[in-house]
């Protein structure tokens, strides 16, 4: 088990810059997510690490080990590939003991450790199965224990969900996540779900246009996104634009004159200082719908019409209209007992200083 | 040291994956493509377009002003030309009908339809004089019939022509037996092209009020055309370049006969053979050139899709079934009549003035067994070497072409289509030009340099075979193996290699065959009869005044028992889109 370093990772395609300098540090045992649209460089990186991409500059390290000369199979990383990539003129025994018959392991001991991760990913039964035999999960599973069945110092997933339907996508990634707790194989995983990336990652990197956004854990991304890319690729979030007119250093809060001529108070971060251009974003889960009037003093408030209510059941999305022609969107979670606006009513939104978040401009 | 590492692939971001186990391959693939089909070629035209070291339209111009070459010349155009059509209708139909109507023995029809394709040319051509010959079955048949008193003359009708008082002729009866002979090209192409059309481009086309035949000319048509024309500008310059036939018809005014004896007369070093070389090379070269740039590079990829059977079909009945089983054996019986011609002959030395042979006997066998024994071993030899080097080069070729980035590959990848563009007729002049007298010399060392040249000109379809295979391993095939720590080479074994195989050896065992059927380049390289083949065998035999055609018959039904034999092992194997190797590239 290793922790990995990238160092300024630079990599081009032609005139695309796919990865720009990207640097990150996954700790040893991690499971690391690498997040963000498709093209923002997420999968190329991942192939650096995997040496099946030649970075154009900058370093790889495994622990103090520089790997960027070394090549991919000598690399030590087991891979879960998008397509799963099982060898369809080989049993699933014949894939996953692979790895192991290239690492000359002796044959009992080989059967063993195949018997061990079939265990491990619950596909005890299937080793004389071909690949075209299994289902859509199963292949999954054997493609996860042919990189696991080596004991990589590094398991690298490759969008490794996006094959499955959506109730076996969250099935199987618990079951990632069980399995990576176990073997605490430090672990990078990609995907462009944020759903499956705060799930289950215990850090994450949100990546745009070949650069990371933001690093940190999934309720500090989400809850504090550092820029309006992040804050509008993970979740949603509403975003009114202002000045910053007065600070509360006691407690810690800021008020922003928003161009409309309103004023809203925020939560006060760090480098915010007065007549700062921002952006404050809030979460539509954290609006709550009134009739127009009714708002609760001490609570910032927004005035709207309802265009759109659109019942899902555990939750009642609003899109609110605003004057000045901005579309504004709130959830109220458990509706069971409130009452649902109809199309054309006006409302007035309401959220607090402390859900709501201000990003530099 | 690491330094450097990380900088040189910015300069030089193709050499980066490369290898050198890859490199040796592409320059081994390269140089015996340079030297073995571009370097005799090359010596052929340098010498077309010059006298005495300096460059001349001479030559030309000594072929323009003879009036038996001009002849010859429009003749080949006119009959490449009508045997197009004459391959069109049939073959086109015939697509139409077995794509997307379903009847009962469609399968076995489909099988039989085929069987043209699995005989040498002038085979062909030698059952057919048995059949539809002035002395064959069918005019028998009719005389005794009293329907006719003069014979037809189904092979040699002609109707001279002139043009700009040059004479030549519609030869109609060379166009049947071309037919006959290849409407499978036309008709695999078409019906690949018309499996391969998406079901809801039609559909969507209903949809919107289209039926009938304007649903055909409007959507239909326009997207099995790339398959059509693949086949026609095949059957064109087959015909075109085609030896076979003419000989034994013995119909001498085409450029590919007169060439063929203008090198004999002349010991393989005429000018004028130069001149006919280059007019061919160039007319054929030109035709690739112009499908490739209306293809695009799309059909390339598109060979990886395969042939899927369409959803469109639809179960016919009554008054259409009766039409198609009428189109359909007809053309069948006309296109097994060679076939029939050559085993009847190959069986009896008795068969002149009756319609059927009059006694049966095995001595032609005996002949083709004891004196021709040499023939069907050099054959299997040759074509065994031509076999295992196609496969190997072909996989390798295949491979690098996929797989990796090397500087001047699109050379090789040009290189390795082109011998499908270069008549066997013009490579066997480029042999002698390039080689006599030197330690590679035809007239001793025929078995090596045909073995070469049959190389070169098969490779055209392992490589393609072995291309559409790299197509269908997708990279990370062999990525997870290097991942899982295997280096190249074992990759490539256990991995690749077993993947690719089926349809390389699919490829080669075409090649084997095709190499087993080759006419043009054996006579025109082939000198001595030790060194020679089954073809040649056949040629030869039928020189003979005593009973000569049917031991060639014998030999030519050996060889067609060979042939359908390795075929059914490649269409076992490689199924369904053996249609896909029948095309230009």
């Amino acid at each position: 088990m290793v922790d990995i370093r990238l160092r300024e990772l630079t990599k081009r395609f032609g005139q695309t810059v796919a990865v720009d300098h990207v640097s990150l540090y996954i700790a040893e045992g991690e499971l690391f997510t690498l997040l963000g649209p498709s093209g923002c460089g997420k999968t190329t990186t991942l192939r650096c690490v995997a040496g099946f991409c030649t970075p154009d500059g900058g370093e790889i390290f495994f622990g103090e080990k520089l790997v960027n000369p070394i090549p991919s199979f000598k690399r030590n990383t087991g891979m879960v590939f998008q397509n799963y990539a099982l060898w369809p003129h080989m049993t699933v025994f014949e894939n996953i003991a692979y790895g192991l018959k290239i690492r000359r392991m002796p044959r009992g001991e080989l059967k063993d450790k195949v018997a061990d991760v079939l265990e491990l990913t619950h596909l005890e039964g299937l080793e004389d199965r071909w690949p075209s035999q299994l289902s859509g999960g199963q292949q999954q599973r054997v493609a996860l224990a042919r990189a696991l069945v080596i004991e990589p110092d590094v398991l690298l997933l490759d969008e490794p969900l996006s094959n499955l339907d959506a109730k076996l996508r969250v099935e199987m990634r618990i079951e990632i996540k069980r399995i990576q707790k176990r073997l605490k194989t430090t672990t990078i995983y990609v995907t462009h779900d944020q759903e499956e990336a705060l799930s289950i990652s215990d850090k994450l990197v949100v990546m745009n246009q070949g650069r990371t956004q933001q690093v940190g854990a999934p309720r500090q991304v989400y809850e504090s996104p550092e820029n309006q890319f992040v804050a509008d690729f993970i979740g949603i979030a509403n975003f009114i634009e202002g000045i910053v007119s007065e600070i509360d250093g006691k407690k810690l809060l800021a008020f922003v004159e928003t161009e409309q001529g309103f004023g809203i108070e925020a939560m006060l971060e760090e480098g915010i200082t007065g007549n700062m251009k921002v952006l404050a974003s809030v979460r539509p889960e954290a609006l709550s719908v009134y009739r127009r009037g009714q708002v609760p003093s001490g609570m910032n408030r927004i005035d709207g019409v309802v265009r759109l209510t659109t019942y899902l059941g555990d939750v009642v999305r609003y899109e609110v209209e605003t004057p000045w022609g901005a579309t504004i969107r709130a959830d109220v979670y458990n509706p069971r007992h409130a009452h649902i606006f109809r199309e054309k009513e006006e409302v007035s939104l309401a959220f607090k200083g402390e859900d709501t978040k201000l990003i530099r401009l | 040291m690491e330094r450097l590492n990380l900088r040189l692939p910015e300069r030089w971001p193709s050499l980066r994956s490369l290898d050198w186990g890859s490199f040796t391959v592409f320059a081994t693939a390269l140089g015996l493509l340079l030297f073995f089909m571009v370097y005799p070629i090359v010596l052929v035209v340098v010498d077309a377009f010059q006298v005495e070291g300096a460059f001349s339209l001479y030559h030309f111009t000594v072929f323009w002003s003879n009036r038996f070459y001009r002849t010859g010349l429009i003749n080949s155009l006119v009959l490449a030309t009508l045997s197009v059509f004459g391959t069109t209708i049939a073959g086109v139909p015939l697509a139409y009908i077995m794509v997307r109507y379903d009847f009962p023995g469609k399968k076995w029809l489909n099988v039989v339809s085929i069987i043209p394709m699995i005989i040498p040319p002038f085979v062909g051509a030698l059952g057919l004089r048995w059949v539809l010959g002035n002395a064959g079955m069918v005019n028998l048949l009719l005389q005794d019939l009293n329907l006719i008193t003069e014979p037809i003359p189904f092979l040699f009708y002609r109707i001279p022509s002139n043009l700009l008082g040059t004479p030549f002729d519609f030869h109609l009866g060379l166009v049947l037996v071309e037919t006959l002979h290849l409407y499978p090209i036309i008709y695999l192409n078409t019906a690949a092209a018309l499996a391969n059309i998406d079901p809801s481009l039609e559909e969507q086309a209903e949809n919107l009020g289209a039926s009938g035949f304007r649903l055909f000319r409007t959507v239909t048509l326009p997207l099995m055309q790339p398959g059509y024309i693949a086949g026609a500008v095949l059957v064109f310059i087959w015909v075109l370049t085609d030896l076979g036939t003419p000989l034994i018809i013995g119909y001498q005014h085409v450029v590919a006969h007169q060439l063929f004896s203008v090198a004999l007369a002349s010991y393989y070093q005429s000018p004028i053979a130069y001149v006919m070389s280059v007019i061919l090379t160039a007319i054929s070269l030109s035709l690739v050139a112009l499908y490739r740039r209306y293809i695009g590079r799309r059909e390339y990829a598109k060979i990886q899709a395969g042939m899927s059977v369409s959803r469109r079909t639809t179960r016919i009945h009554s008054l259409k079934l009766l039409v198609c089983y009428l189109f359909l054996t007809s053309l069948i019986l006309a296109a097994l009549s060679p076939h029939i011609g050559i085993f009847l002959a190959a069986f009896t030395r008795e068969w002149s003035r009756t319609v059927l042979p009059s006694s049966y006997t095995l001595e032609n066998f005996t002949l083709v067994f004891s004196g021709g024994l040499d023939y069907i071993k050099n054959s299997f030899l040759y074509c065994t070497v031509v076999f295992l080097a196609n496969v190997f080069l072909g996989a390798a070729v295949g491979y690098i072409l996929v797989r990796k980035r090397i500087p001047g590959k699109e050379i090789l990848d040009y290189l390795s289509m082109l011998p499908l563009a270069i008549p066997g007729l013009v490579i066997g002049i480029g042999y002698w030009r390039a080689w006599l007298g030197t330690f590679l010399d035809p007239f001793y060392m025929a078995a090596i340099v045909l073995t070469i040249s049959l190389t070169m000109r098969r490779l055209p379809f392992t490589v393609r075979a072995a291309y559409a295979g790299m197509l269908q391993i997708p990279n990370e095939y062999e990525e997870a193996s290097l991942n899982l720590g295997a280096p190249r080479w074992r990759t490539f074994l256990s991995i690749t290699l077993p993947l690719l195989l089926a349809s390389v050896i699919a490829g080669g065992i075409l090649s084997f065959t095709y190499a087993m059927l080759e006419v043009s380049t054996t006579l025109i390289l082939v000198a001595k009869s030790e060194q020679a083949t089954m073809t040649w065998g056949i040629f030869h035999y039928s020189n003979d005044p005593r009973h000569g055609w049917n031991v060639s018959s014998a030999m030519g039904a050996l060889l067609i028992i060979f042939v359908a034999l390795s075929l059914a092992i490649v269409s076992k194997v490689f199924g369904k889109q053996m249609g896909a190797l029948f095309r230009v590239g």
